[in-house]
């Protein structure tokens, strides 16, 4: 068996070895099965390994690579995927009961395009149950940060993010509807990325939130992060509400790091110590010292509305989803999980004006954020309030007061930094940037143009380049 | 009236949310309309408070073709 030093190597490097003989796709395979079974029991960060189809495929990538037939970076790479998505032959469950035993008898796009670039499905990943969150009672056990295996390892994309920190897969694909990608990403110490809103295709992938979710890339580098997102993005006649922007060679641009010149918005909003550690402050820090010293200019922008995106985006997402479950709801409402049970009745009835003044306000809290980016390139911040959760028990609710206190407390959690983002549509990528003192990843949260990902990228990477948070390996491993 | 006394005004109560949702078909656990009614007040409330931004107040996007009038696109 190879060294588990393998597996924690970026899938650019990967497809390196494959090359130069060094490394085999079906030896990487092989590698990260034994380490799922490892793990598996700590971690729970899949739902279904694929390890046969997956074994066959990298016999066939070593097989195609060695007759030159060579498809690109993605060629034999093993890659999971939240399950979330439709994958010909496999259990795609949701993360919940209802669907425990539906197997797919279509791709989604993404999966369609990461299999013609030649990737390696290994398995679907652990989610909160129809990507809502949090779940109480996880069907396919609870999710834990291997940083800490007492603390959340966010979520909803939260396997994709455990899987990449612990070294079990080399690229994952994640769903964001107000941060699943980006907090996962912050609380594992992995690169999360979501696209602009249309950018990539949602056909195949179960809803959260029809006018907000986004499918996108994670892995341990930004590199990784684009080369996965340049095989998934594009126009998709299954899904009209993609863009018919050409994609740009992603993989190339990532390369320019040169940031002399670029403006960015620092986001006072995100820089605020009430809610914000020292610690994930002075990373951040860190980070605007790094961004300067390379000749970027920063300006300090407000984005006032921010902290309302709390109630916004639930009153927003809850309508969204309660109406797209309602049928199973209607017929099996005692298996779904407790918390999204509760979630989609308050979405069922929640009063219509006001389902409708927070589509409103998203259009105006939308247009704080482009408006923004009018006078600079990028907008930073912090991408969490510090350090992984504990995983803790949660009582019931009973009075208004505290479900008050959850929503504002929620607003201290990554949510806080990320829905914003996704009300806008834009881009927006979370970095590792640190550590606290009890070894928990800190974050960098960058957002861009609408459709810019390439700058998001570029400077992303800069800063991996000068850094190595991204190379670190949990005491798991 | 009080802010806070104001915004309790808008609170519904348990068998209001039940009511709303048997209409839309379902009865649920007493233990879950509690925290369904708790959320749901805290959703309203919170909500309800968005109506004092002033853009909010404009139209997002220009909906009468062309039509001119205060603040309105063209």
């Amino acid at each position: 068996m190879l060294s588990d030093d393998y597996a924690f190597l970026s899938l650019k490097e990967q497809g390196r070895m494959f090359r130069s003989g060094e490394l085999s796709p079906v030896s990487l395979v092989e590698l990260y099965l034994d380490r799922i079974d490892r793990y598996s029991d700590k971690l729970k960060a899949f739902i279904t390994v694929a390890a046969d189809s997956a074994l066959a495929r990298a016999k066939r990538a070593e097989e195609e690579l060695a007759a030159g037939a060579d498809l690109g970076p993605l060629h034999g790479i093993p890659v999971a995927i939240k399950d979330q998505m439709l994958i010909e032959g496999m259990r795609v469950t949701g993360g919940s009961k209802i669907y425990a035993d539906h197997v797919a008898d279509r791709d989604a796009t993404v999966i369609a395009r990461l299999r013609a670039a030649g990737a390696v499905i290994l398995g679907t990943l652990n989610t909160h149950e129809f990507h809502m969150g949090p779940t109480i009672d996880f069907p396919y056990g609870t999710p834990r940060n291997p940083w800490d295996l007492s603390r959340n390892p966010g979520g909803s994309s939260s396997g994709s993010g455990t899987s990449l920190a612990a070294g079990l897969v080399s690229a994952a694909l994640g769903g964001d509807t107000g941060g699943s990608i980006r907090g996962p990403a912050a609380a594992c110490g992995i690169v999360g990325f979501k696209p602009t809103w249309s950018r990539v295709s949602r056909d195949g992938v179960f809803p959260l939130a029809w006018t907000l979710d986004c499918v996108g890339p994670m892995a341990r580098t930004v590199e990784d992060v684009a080369a996965v997102l340049k095989v998934i993005a594009g126009r998709d006649p299954l899904d009209p509400t993609t863009s018919r922007l050409p994609v740009p060679d992603y993989d190339r641009l990532v390369q320019d790091t040169s940031l002399a010149g670029l403006k960015v918005g620092v986001v006072k909003e995100m820089f605020s110590d009430d809610i914000t550690s020292r610690e994930a402050l002075d990373a951040v820090q860190v980070a605007l010292d790094f961004l300067s010293a390379k000749g970027a200019k920063l300006v300090d922008v407000s984005l006032p509305l921010m902290r309302e995106t709390r109630f916004v985006s639930p009153g927003l997402t809850k309508p969204e989803a309660a109406a797209y479950h309602r049928r199973n709801l209607l017929e099996r409402y005692q298996d779904f999980d407790y918390n999204t049970r509760v979630s989609s009745m308050v979405g069922t009835i929640l009063p219509a004006g006001l389902a409708n003044l927070a589509q409103r306000a998203r259009v105006v809290i939308g247009k704080q954020v482009t408006d923004a980016l009018e006078h600079v390139d990028v907008l930073v911040g912090a991408g969490s309030a510090g350090g992984a959760v504990p995983i803790t028990d949660r009582p019931p609710i009973t009075t208004k007061q505290e479900a008050l206190e959850k929503i504002y407390g929620v607003g201290k959690a990554a949510g806080q930094y990320t829905r914003v983002f996704s009300l806008a549509g834009v881009p927006a990528m979370a970095v590792p940037a640190g550590f606290t003192a009890d070894g928990l990843p800190l974050s960098l949260h960058i957002a861009g143009r609408l459709f810019d990902e390439a700058t998001v990228l570029r400077v992303g990477h800069a800063f991996q380049l000068e850094t190595d948070w991204h190379g670190r390996q949990p005491p798991i491993a | 009236m009080s802010a806070a006394a104001g915004a309790d005004a808008l609170d519904l109560d348990l068998e209001q949310v039940r009511f709303m949702l048997k209409q839309q078909g379902y009865v649920i656990p007493e233990e879950e309309l509690v925290e369904v009614t708790a959320s749901l007040n805290a959703l309203i409330e919170g909500l309800s408070n968005m109506q004092q931004y002033g853009p909010l107040q404009k139209e997002p996007w220009p909906v009468l073709v062309g039509y001119v009038g205060d603040d309105h696109a063209q």
